[in-house]
């Protein structure tokens, strides 16, 4: 009988739709098992919702690891008291990482996307500074671990002809890698916050704030560069993948509205950004 | 470790942070709980042998399983017993695995049981009863150390019980040379499951039986007591810590703050001295009552 009643608490730990179905339908759920009657009726009685829990804790701990990237948006939770949501949701999920066996950094992934899909979906109440801090910390794990560039593209002298039309067929190669990610609270902020012990979700300003992440390329380990940008800038800059023109890069970043920049601010910026590092630019292919 | 000192000694659960913390503060404290499973998978963590002696704590055995453990594992268990040169072994009153069924068997993995990967409490009845004993049966003859059975919190009434989860511990302890590791934590949450007086009850338990104790935080949601070594110990678990330490031949107090990277070194501190200061007052209350 306890084999029974064991292999039924595993089941409901480890098979989400399985706990569901007890919860539902108890009857359909044990039919097949070898249960007496009072055992049986144990089951029907049994706290479904203190077992869904539990099968969460047991998720969390078996994520406790990878929280390592994430240490602000893993205070911010606790503070706001998600920890424990979140790894009820995430059950079905983790049972299908263990028997995938995956690795570490695509557990990591996949929790991410996993949480950033859970707090787009929340409804109420808000958790101020949350989801920014998140996406800051992921960005800053995703270039630590995945921005071993190859070598810069060399640097060709910035000499791009004066003609508008010229200029604009302009290439701008990253020198290394750029994230640009727009926020709504500066998670720089929230997490000195939090650093300094000061955190008060009501002292979280609505700000909206783009932020480039830049590291140069040429191998792991360059510094980590975390620029202000004005939203032009950063929609720009998210365009620039190698290949594409200025000209297209503008209509990219300019696409439904009717200010576009006037070349020479065009030419600034890229000419700006190119001295301080951040990109090459290059001849388009032919010329 | 020298286990026949009078006074207990104050220990830590591994987490990545306690090597530093060893390093930083190399009198805090007197012995590190080694966890079986990251020793096994990882045996460079013996390095921490070389800075305080080495207490192994297991969650592999099943040993309240219908389900029993593999000749690897337990011969696993044997190979780190012997490196860790640990006094005793502490393992968990719970299952593990469980048998999946015919009918349920993994299409690629048949015959493999569910492995939960964590320790469940069992259901509290006379063959669960059975498959502790056989378990402690089998530890006795592959071991050379005691092993030591850790309460497991109860998150809810396992159906098909016959006896409280004390009642079997009573019953096991009467049946066997078993001796206990008593989670403070887990008791804890097992009185707010089940609605009983956590100190009141401590009696209730075989103390004379219990020889280490672990000490760790509790979170509330929604009602619910789960447990937690992110956050520090509730006050009551330090009054339960006098009552047991009263009544008890402890030899080793373990926080178990162990599931973050980053829990703050100094309310682990505070912790620390929060415990010493339960021994030795009750070390002078025991002086006291001699002369």
């Amino acid at each position: 009988m306890s084999g029974s009643v064991q292999s039924i608490l595993a089941r409901c730990i480890v098979d989400v739709p399985f706990l569901d179905l007890l919860a539902r339908d108890p009857g359909a759920a044990l039919e097949g098992y070898a249960l007496d009657e009072r055992t049986r009726q144990g089951f029907h009685e049994l706290d479904v919702e203190r077992l869904r829990r539990f099968a969460g804790l047991i998720t969390k701990v078996q994520n406790n690891g990878l929280w390592q990237p994430l240490p602000y948006t893993r205070a911010l939770m606790n503070g706001y008291g998600l920890e424990s949501d979140v790894f009820v949701a995430y059950v079905e999920a983790h049972q299908r990482n263990r028997a995938e066996a995956i690795g570490r950094d695509e557990q990591t992934r996949r929790f991410l996307g996993f949480l950033g899909d859970y707090l787009e979906r929340r409804q109420s109440p808000a958790c101020p500074g949350l989801r920014d801090v998140l996406v800051h910390e992921r960005v800053l794990w995703e270039i630590e671990r995945f921005s071993g560039s190859p070598e810069p593209p060399s640097t060709e002298p910035i000499d791009p002809p004066a003609g508008a039309r010229d200029f604009l067929r302009w290439i701008p190669v990253i020198r290394g890698t750029l994230r640009v990610e727009a926020f709504a609270t500066n998670p720089l902020a929230t997490v000195a916050a939090l650093q300094a012990g000061v955190f008060r979700p009501e002292d979280v300003p609505s700000q909206e704030l783009h932020l480039g992440y830049f590291r140069a390329g040429g191998g792991a380990g360059g510094e980590l560069r975390i620029l202000e940008l004005a939203p032009l800038a950063g929609a720009l800059l998210s365009h620039v993948d190698g290949r594409r023109s200025l000209r297209r890069i503008v209509d990219r970043a300019c696409a439904g509205s009717a200010d576009r920049p006037r070349t020479g601010e065009l030419r600034a910026f890229f000419e700006s950004s190119a001295r301080q590092g951040l990109l090459t630019l290059q001849r388009p292919p032919g010329d | 470790m020298d286990t026949g000192a009078s006074l207990p000694k104050v220990g830590l659960a591994h987490s990545a942070y306690v090597h530093q913390f060893l390093r930083d503060h190399p009198d805090a404290v007197d012995f590190v709980e080694m966890p079986f499973e990251l020793l096994h998978h990882d045996p460079s963590m013996i390095r921490v042998a070389g800075l305080k002696p080495l207490i192994l704590h297991c969650a592999s055995l099943s040993m309240a399983g219908a389900v029993p453990p593999s000749l690897s594992t337990v011969s696993a268990v044997q190979r780190w017993i012997e490196e860790t040169e640990t006094p005793w072994l502490g393992e968990h009153l719970a299952f593990v695995t469980a048998e999946r069924g015919d009918l349920l068997a993994d299409e690629y993995a048949p015959g493999e049981p569910y492995n939960i990967g964590y320790t469940v409490n069992p259901p509290g009845n006379a063959e669960s009863l059975d498959f502790v004993l056989r378990a402690l049966d089998l530890c006795d003859r592959s071991f050379g150390v005691p092993v030591l059975l850790e309460n497991s919190p109860v998150y809810f009434e396992p159906p098909g019980s016959t006896m409280t989860q004390i009642e079997l511990i009573r019953e096991i302890c009467d049946r066997s040379s078993a001796r206990l590791l008593l989670d403070l934590s887990h008791f804890y949450i097992s009185a707010r499951t089940l609605g009983f007086d956590p100190v009141a009850e401590l009696p209730s338990l075989p103390l004379d039986r219990v020889v280490e104790v672990h000490v760790s935080g509790v979170e509330v949601h929604d009602g619910i007591h789960l447990d937690d070594h992110n956050r520090k110990a509730p006050e009551v678990v330090y009054e339960m810590l006098a009552a047991v330490l009263r009544r008890s031949p402890v030899q080793a107090v373990t926080l178990e703050y162990n599931w973050s990277m980053r829990f703050p070194i100094p309310a682990l501190l505070e912790e620390i001295a929060r415990t010493r200061q339960v021994i030795a007052a009750l070390a002078a209350e025991t002086a006291a009552e001699t002369q």
